[in-house]
């Protein structure tokens, strides 16, 4: 009887220990599928939106756009955005630093309240050749343009990425723009 | 050199910071942080919010009620406020400092900063050297005026 039960009990572990193999004739997934996985939820955009990131960083732009297209649940605001930073990448504008983005970006005088694609645009569209205003006397590149509506863009330049900008209604001069005076 | 309006203690912010990043003179966070706070002249700062930012801890040292970053505090003005001791004007550019470190991910060269500023009643400033040059920064100011 005991060598009865141990037999039975040898089957039940070795049943549950025994690896499952996919059928051989299951069709590989592409690489989007795998990407895909789980986009339904909030941790599968997570995962959609570091790759995203991580194609833009590589300068995979074709990538990173077919990732984007993979990110059905993302809002078209988030989606604008990151067409957006694809876009910008692919001229090669300063990129923003990330940690300045809650300072750039919030409900106070003179900054634009939301991170939106727009904003992102006439801030990173400021901050060329043409636009530079000069050096402030503790590093920061400073670059303005006066838009068709009369409201003036600026952009601080510091070791190469974005650390603030935002908005003038009244223009100020390059001198203010510099120093303050 | 006992009271100080909130435009002369911005101004007096503006010399005790700038001080200190000649000890230096090193592009960076300090550096940086002097260019979004540069006195405009009956305009503010160069970074428009950051002279709300400094009437908003002026208003919760002087009152202890404080505007949240959430809030625009837009409709804050200098007149709102009275005339700051120096005790008050030293912890409100401490918090205001700290509001923006905050803010920007904690770099660790404004961290070390606030380290060396941090203040205790009675005690006086973590670095004691601190509070002279605040004291100078507001002597200069109201020199200058």
């Amino acid at each position: 009887m005991r060598n009865w039960m141990s037999a039975v009990l040898m089957i039940v572990a070795m049943a549950a220990c025994h690896p499952r193999y996919a059928p051989l004739d299951e069709p590989p997934r592409s690489a989007w599928a795998a990407a895909c996985e789980g986009c339904g939820g909030s941790g599968g955009l997570d995962s959609i939106r570091a790759r995203i990131l991580a194609s833009i960083a590589a300068r995979n732009y074709d990538q990173a756009r077919e990732y984007l297209k993979l990110a059905a649940n993302m809002t078209d605001d988030e989606q604008a955005r990151f067409e957006q930073m694809i876009s910008a990448a692919e001229r090669n504008l300063v990129p923003f630093l990330d940690k300045a983005l809650p300072h750039i970006f919030r409900q106070q005088p003179g900054h634009f309240a939301q991170e939106t694609a727009e904003a992102r645009e006439l801030l990173q569209a400021t901050a060329t050749q043409a636009n530079f205003v000069g050096l402030q006397e503790m590093g920061v590149k400073v670059y303005q343009r006066v838009l068709d509506t009369g409201v003036q863009i600026w952009v601080y330049v510091v070791n190469g990425t974005i650390r603030d900008g935002g908005y003038n209604d009244i223009p100020r001069s390059a001198a203010q723009l510099l120093n303050g005076k | 050199m006992s009271l100080t309006t909130p435009e002369q203690a911005f101004l007096a912010v503006n010399v005790f910071l700038r001080a200190l990043w000649e000890r230096t003179r090193q592009p960076g966070e300090l550096g940086l942080f002097l260019g979004m706070i540069a006195y405009v002249p009956g305009d503010g700062s160069l970074d428009p919010a950051m002279w709300f930012d400094w009437l908003a801890w002026v208003k919760k040292v002087q009152t202890g009620e404080l505007v949240p970053e959430t809030t625009n505090r837009g409709f804050l003005t200098a007149r709102m406020m009275r005339p700051l001791d120096l005790e008050q004007a030293y912890l409100a550019m401490f918090t205001f400092i700290e509001e923006y470190w905050e803010r920007v991910g904690r770099p660790a060269e404004l961290g070390d900063l606030l380290g060396q500023m941090r203040y205790t009643p009675g005690t006086g400033t973590a670095d004691p050297e601190m509070w002279k040059r605040w004291l100078a920064a507001v002597g200069k100011v109201q020199t200058d005026r």
